[in-house]
């Protein structure tokens, strides 16, 4: 595939520590990298931009090879055309944001970047004339995303880009992720401390746990899967894509097609109707019932068949579910489990209280 | 002041000054990229070129001078090879006095450039090297501007310390007029032959010289801290 990041065989061994992966990533998908702390994701990351020298693996991007242990080839960071953005944004005080962007265009940006224009789309071409220690933290963190973008970069990683921000900056920063997964036209992996948030913008989830791969796909399925860590924490979370049919501003409510049935959830006017929406539906939100109950105060009721059954932390059981084609985790108590006799292959409805839910 | 400082006094100035100034441009010149692998380099022998760095910091002047003398002297292993090259020996001459003061202000010239460059952090040059700057690229546009004001207090310091030298120049240079003969020197032998007044107009004036210098300096700081510098 042009322009997808291919990894096979990437290894690294420090005192304690050893990251082993193989990933896959294409072009124009944003890529969020999960993980336990201490499980790898910034070593990956700084693998791939030649920052750390892995000791054996292959690393293509778009078909041109960054390092190959078994050639003995290793491109140093200067030679790899990436974008790297780290927690710190590390931008030169004594230039201007211009001055800055600048920098990383002559040194990369081939045919010439329009920096007026990039800096407009990402909402600071009013910071050019400004110099870093006149930018609050959120401002510094998008100078150097655009900077990144500056160099016209065929593989774009972003390290915890929001760690060290407050919560209205790492919004803003937040939102200009958002739109670059719609435009960016090469892969994009973003280490993020909030998977919850990252994980409403993902197009794919590689998940780390001790320096290994654990598994790679579309968030929707990882996050379900009963065999990773993601699916059993007492916060996990299914992901229902799906579109805005009506608002109900009276009710403060919006109604949402999902595979499987409709969903009711609370309207805060960010979607427009016809807009495509992300739910988050908490495991612990949903309740099972053999048929559709009547006389409830539950919203919604989504027709499901259980997949697969997993017991977690001795009093529960994890059930994967399929509303459609998309996956569903409910986490029920064993008993109410085993008098539903929920086990895979059964069929019944999904409870899911509107309250629960975010878009 | 003219009867108070004759033109030997003058020659014995200008002498010092040319000597910081020559001293501190050549230290700048070697010591910049020896400050930046003690500040980049994890290698395990880095803690011995760094203890060599700080020992003329404890050395008395005459031990450094006294082992000066004796290798740049026509019997020691760098005047000896000078000799053989057909050149003259060090011992007593400007140049070898340029040469001792560089090893004797070694560390005023390396300490603060390499504490600066250490400063700096790996983010911007990390960043730097993602945005395709090479190492050479990365040092002279990251490094050394970010490192200004180190390059400013080891100018300073390798100047002023080089201006108040004795020890060494003594052992190494000898009281040669218009060679060697340094200000400090040239006071000494004011003082011994009890020409009192004569010192005291030339101690006066390096004493002005040197606190104009350092307060130039330390406004200059402060108004880089000013600016975010």
């Amino acid at each position: 595939m042009s322009g997808a990041l291919a990894v096979r065989g990437l290894a690294l061994s420090r005192p304690g520590f050893r990251l082993a992966a193989d990933i896959d990533a294409p072009a124009g998908g944003l890529t969020v990298v999960a993980g336990a702390s201490g499980s790898g994701k910034t070593t990956l990351l700084r693998c791939l931009a030649g920052l750390e020298a892995a000791e054996a693996g292959r690393v293509t991007v778009g078909g041109e090879a960054w390092q190959d242990g078994a050639e003995r080839l290793f491109r140093p960071p200067h030679r790899r055309r990436v974008g790297y953005v780290a927690q710190e944004a590390g931008l030169l005080p004594q230039r201007t944001v211009r001055g800055n962007l600048a920098y990383a265009r002559r040194r990369r940006g081939r045919g010439g970047t329009d920096l007026e224009a990039l800096a407009r789309r990402l909402g600071i071409g009013h910071l050019l004339g400004k110099r870093p220690h006149q930018l609050s933290g959120g401002e510094r963190q998008r100078v150097a995303i655009a900077r990144a973008l500056a160099g016209q970069p065929a593989l774009l990683l972003l390290d915890e880009p929001t760690s060290a921000l407050d919560p209205a900056n790492a919004e803003n920063v937040l939102a200009l992720i958002g739109e670059l997964r719609d435009t960016a036209r090469m892969p994009v992996l973003w280490v993020s401390h909030d998977l919850e948030r990252a994980l409403r913008l993902a197009d794919r989830l590689l998940y780390l746990a001790d320096g290994r791969v654990a598994a790679q796909g579309p968030p929707q399925e990882l996050l379900t899967r009963l065999d990773l860590g993601l699916a059993t924490a007492p916060t996990a979370e299914a992901l229902l894509d799906g579109r805005v049919v009506e608002h109900r501003p009276g009710e403060g409510l919006a109604r949402v097609a999902v595979d499987g049935g409709e969903l009711w959830l609370p309207e805060d006017g960010r979607h427009a109707a016809g807009s495509a929406v992300r739910v988050a539906v908490p495991a612990r939100e949903v309740a099972l019932a053999r048929s559709p109950v009547a006389g409830t105060s539950l919203l919604n009721q989504l027709p499901v068949r259980a997949t697969a059954t997993a017991e977690v932390d001795g009093t529960h059981t994890l059930v994967r579910l399929a509303a459609g084609q998309a996956p569903l985790l409910a986490r029920i108590t064993r008993r109410s489990a085993a008098e539903l006799g929920v086990a895979a292959g059964w069929r019944g409805v999904a409870l899911v209280k509107s309250a629960g839910l975010r878009a | 002041m003219p009867e108070l400082l004759s033109s030997a006094d003058w020659q014995a100035f200008r002498l010092t000054l040319a000597l910081a100034g020559v001293t501190v441009a050549g230290l700048l010149l070697l010591g910049t990229p020896l400050a930046w692998w003690l500040a980049c380099s994890r290698a395990r022998w880095k803690v011995a070129v760094e203890a060599v760095v700080a020992l003329p910091l404890v050395l008395p002047p005459t031990v450094l001078g006294f082992y000066l003398l004796v290798a740049l002297g026509p019997h020691g292993p760098i005047g000896g090879a000078l000799e053989a090259l057909g050149g003259a020996p060090l011992a007593f001459t400007f140049a070898g006095l340029v040469v001792s003061s560089m090893v004797y202000s070694l560390p005023f010239v390396v300490q603060p450039l390499q504490n600066a460059f250490a400063a700096i952090g790996r983010a911007p040059l990390e960043a730097a090297a993602t945005q395709g700057a090479g190492p050479v690229d990365r040092f002279l546009t990251v490094a050394v501007p970010l490192a200004r004001r180190g390059f400013l207090t080891a100018t300073t310091l390798g100047f002023a310390h080089t201006l108040g030298e004795f020890g060494v120049v003594l052992m190494v240079g000898g009281n040669i007029p218009g060679e060697t003969q340094v200000v400090s020197i040239a006071i000494f032998e004011h003082v011994e032959t009890l020409e009192y007044a004569r010192a005291h107009a030339l101690s006066a004036m390096l004493l002005l010289f040197s606190f104009a210098l350092l307060l130039a300096v330390y406004a200059l700081n402060r108004r880089f801290q000013a600016v975010g510098l």
